[in-house]
């Protein structure tokens, strides 16, 4: 979270898309392929993962497979890089530097 | 927006001190075939540019928010 707020910055995620993040679905700050490209993460980070044939109907819309071979390459990098930084118990260096980082959140199953 | 993606990373490792980066190095480089590996798919990534850096970048954050993953 702490280096990716900061490269995220750096690629033109704004200030309030990282405030936003958790709020995704209902928030005016994203573009629609933005917030299909986070549901595609919030589903691959599940157990099982399951992917609901409604999203994968509007990412075939909006990307094409080269596109989605990269972006479902990207997300399953990223659930390697987070599980295994877990096991040493990795910890943030500050990449953010005192700016805002993208904090926490519990899974979609613990939310009810 | 390739080259954009490629130096993202690099700008954000230059103006930030290295107090805790050695770990995940001094980790993977005990398994040498691990660390080329990693190195090999990261850099596959980075210069992967059909999709928007931007929107990678918010999938990726939005898995380490999941994860729990404060790195």
């Amino acid at each position: 979270m702490d280096i990716g707020s900061a490269v995220g910055r750096e690629l033109g995620v704004t200030e309030e898309q990282l405030r936003e993040l958790p709020r995704y679905r209902e928030s005016a700050a994203f573009s629609e392929e933005e917030r299909l490209a986070i549901w595609l993460a919030e589903e691959m980070a599940e157990t099982p993962v399951e992917i609901p044939p409604e999203l994968s109907m509007k990412l075939r819309r909006h990307f094409d497979e080269a596109q989605l071979v990269e972006l479902a390459a990207a997300i399953a990098w990223e659930n390697y890089r987070a599980r295994f930084n877990r096991v040493f118990g990795v910890r943030p260096v500050g990449f953010s530097g005192g700016d805002f980082c993208v904090l926490p959140e519990r899974p979609a199953g613990d939310r009810e | 927006m390739r080259v954009r993606n490629l130096l993202a990373p690099l700008k954000v490792f230059a103006r930030t001190r290295y107090e805790r980066v050695p770990d995940l190095v001094r980790l993977l480089i005990q398994r040498p075939a691990i660390l080329a590996a990693v190195g090999s798919y990261e850099s596959a990534l980075l210069v992967s540019g059909r999709v928007e850096g931007r929107i990678k970048a918010l999938a990726e954050l939005k898995t380490s928010s999941l994860v729990g993953c404060p790195f």
